[in-house]
């Protein structure tokens, strides 16, 4: 049951997350994902309008609280605030000449063990008993999926699930 | 010959000279000639300054990092609910801060001291002082923020950004079978590289450095939409018991700083209750009598044993883990008798230290928590 002291802090959280967004209709926003969903209305459960890749410069449409309705080219649709990013994100190289946008790193890397190097570094190091902490740290994180962080943010109306119009403190 | 071998032929002529020197008659083979050239490729960027750290290279530094960081605090406190809850808030910030694709990983260490840090590559940790601080899962955003926005801002990795020691690290097992000399060699600059990184973060980064993370993670709770005020709760609450810079943020500026930036915000509410471990109850076939001393050494944190429920009250031992976080005998009165070791439970007042033998009542709808570890135990009557 939702309390008075529940709600005012839903509100303040709202105000103060809507006042962070620097958007302006005519403005610019990047895509900071490998992939970014475009909605077809400022909801998180609403129908898909289109997905864009890393580092994608589009334009601010329409602004609706923490939601921004955006094109590019001929894909448009809504996305909430916290997904893009005010300013270009950078997309390094490594030696290895990959860069963020060619990252293999998605939800299915998420139980990537020690990379190689640093196993030969920990060998090197006799952290043997340390290594075991960060396998088990490796495989415990591994269990929590985006899944879990969505109902977390439903449950607890927070990022995308933000009430856009939040009651007023009783 | 290849048009591509031509090629490739033609680029190191061009670009060999400016590097150092290449004898092409010792290098027609093709696939020695791409091999220099991607040696001259490698070392063109670092004298260029132009190398990034890519992905693959932060995840080899951040895994080093945060096996130094784990071993200089005790490990890692294997607890099931503390990791679901540092994880799901951490996740909850990480998808929407500047570099959401990283793997965002979350997790305690297992000292008293106060303090948290981050390993490039999405790593974060916070002691088990600190996380006794996170009465709110704002809280406990709040501090997360900090370390997120370290990473997202590279931070520690600018230390480091260009070290050649670096370059071809994520091949060093290819390169080990090749010269293992070189590879030792190799991993020894490595090391060094890992050093310097660790020992910024244990000395502390500059202050203005502290301050932006301070700033942006702030920020990052705000997006995610936890309540403001979180970080400023945490410090608000170390500075009132007294700074210590040996145990509480030593490698951070001081309390007083860092507030004197943040916003004037008040605390969120503590809405954080830790669930209370599924206990073992024990079987009572052979009487009514139980003897601790056989339940003693199988104590263990995670599993406390329920040994009577008198008039419906619950009547439990059990160990601890460290500070518990701060909970309120809404229910009505406690008591605890401490059977072995010594415990301390923490009043909004102050301390009580309880000992073997000794006995406290909690009064109902009195806040506190507990601090003890492994070695202590005590039974605990509740309604």
């Amino acid at each position: 049951m939702k309390t008075p002291v529940r709600s005012a802090v839903l509100a303040t959280a709202f105000l103060a997350a809507t006042a962070l967004f620097a958007y302006e209709v005519g403005g610019a926003a990047y895509t900071k994902r490998i992939e970014t969903k475009l909605l077809a209305e400022p909801k998180p459960l609403a129908g898909a309008a289109g997905k864009l890749g890393f580092g994608h410069k589009l334009k601010v449409e329409e602004v609706q609280g923490a939601w921004l309705r955006v094109s590019e080219g001929d894909v448009a649709g809504w996305v909430f605030a916290g997904n893009l990013s005010d300013t270009k994100p950078a997309d390094i190289k490594g030696a290895d000449g990959l860069g963020l946008s060619a990252s293999t790193t998605t939800a299915t890397a998420a139980a990537r063990p020690l990379s190689p190097a640093a196993l030969e570094y920990a060998t090197s190091r006799n952290l043997a008993t340390v290594r075991s902490d960060f396998d088990w740290m490796v495989a415990t994180c591994a269990a929590f999926s985006n899944d879990d962080v969505d109902a977390y943010l439903k449950e607890t109306k927070r990022g995308e699930y933000m009430e856009t119009k939040p009651e007023a403190a009783k | 010959m290849s048009s591509r071998t031509l090629c490739l032929l033609l680029a190191a002529a061009v670009a060999a000279p400016a590097l150092f020197a290449v004898d092409f008659g010792k290098m027609l083979d093709p696939s020695k000639l791409t091999k220099a050239l991607d040696t001259m490729k490698d070392a063109s960027k670092i004298a260029k300054g132009a190398t990034g750290i890519g992905p693959e290279e932060e995840k080899t530094i951040g895994d080093s990092v945060a096996l130094e960081i784990i071993a200089k605090f005790g490990g890692l406190v294997r607890d099931p609910v503390a990791m679901r809850r540092l994880n799901i808030v951490g996740l909850s910030l990480a998808r929407y801060s500047a570099r959401p694709d990283l793997e965002w990983r979350f997790a305690l260490l297992n000292s008293d001291t106060v303090n948290a840090f981050s390993a490039p590559g999405g790593l974060v940790f916070i002691t088990r002082g600190l996380y006794a601080l996170a009465d709110s899962d704002a809280t406990l955003a709040g501090i997360l923020g900090h370390e997120i926005a370290h990473i997202t801002n590279r931070h520690a990795l600018k230390i480091v950004e260009r070290d050649e020691a670096l370059s071809g690290i994520t091949n060093i097992a290819a390169a080990r079978s090749a010269d293992v000399r070189k590879a030792n060699e190799q991993l020894a600059q490595f090391g060094l590289s890992v050093n310097k990184v660790t020992g910024a973060l244990f000395k502390g980064f500059d202050p203005q450095t502290e301050f932006t993370a301070d700033k942006d993670g702030r920020a990052l709770a705000l997006t995610a939409g936890y309540q403001p005020g979180g970080l400023r709760a945490a410090l608000t609450q170390l500075k009132g018991r007294g700074e210590n810079r040996q145990t509480m943020f030593s490698s951070h500026p001081p309390l007083a700083d860092r507030l004197q930036r943040l916003p004037d915000e008040a605390a969120p509410p503590a809405d954080y209750v830790a669930p209370t471990p599924a206990a073992v109850t024990v079987s009572q076939s052979a009487g009514p009598k139980i003897a601790l001393a056989e339940l003693l050494p199988k104590l263990t944190p995670a599993a406390p044993f329920a040994i009577a429920r008198p008039n419906g009250h619950q009547v439990l031992l059990q160990s601890f883990n460290g500070a518990s976080a701060w909970l309120r005998a809404d229910a009505g009165d406690l008591v605890l008798q401490v059977v072995r070791g010594s415990v301390m439970v923490e009043f909004r007042s102050g301390p009580v230290a309880v000992g073997t033998g000794e006995f406290l009542t909690i009064a109902k709808g009195t806040e506190y928590r507990t601090l003890g570890d492994a070695t202590a135990a005590a039974v605990v009557v509740s309604p």
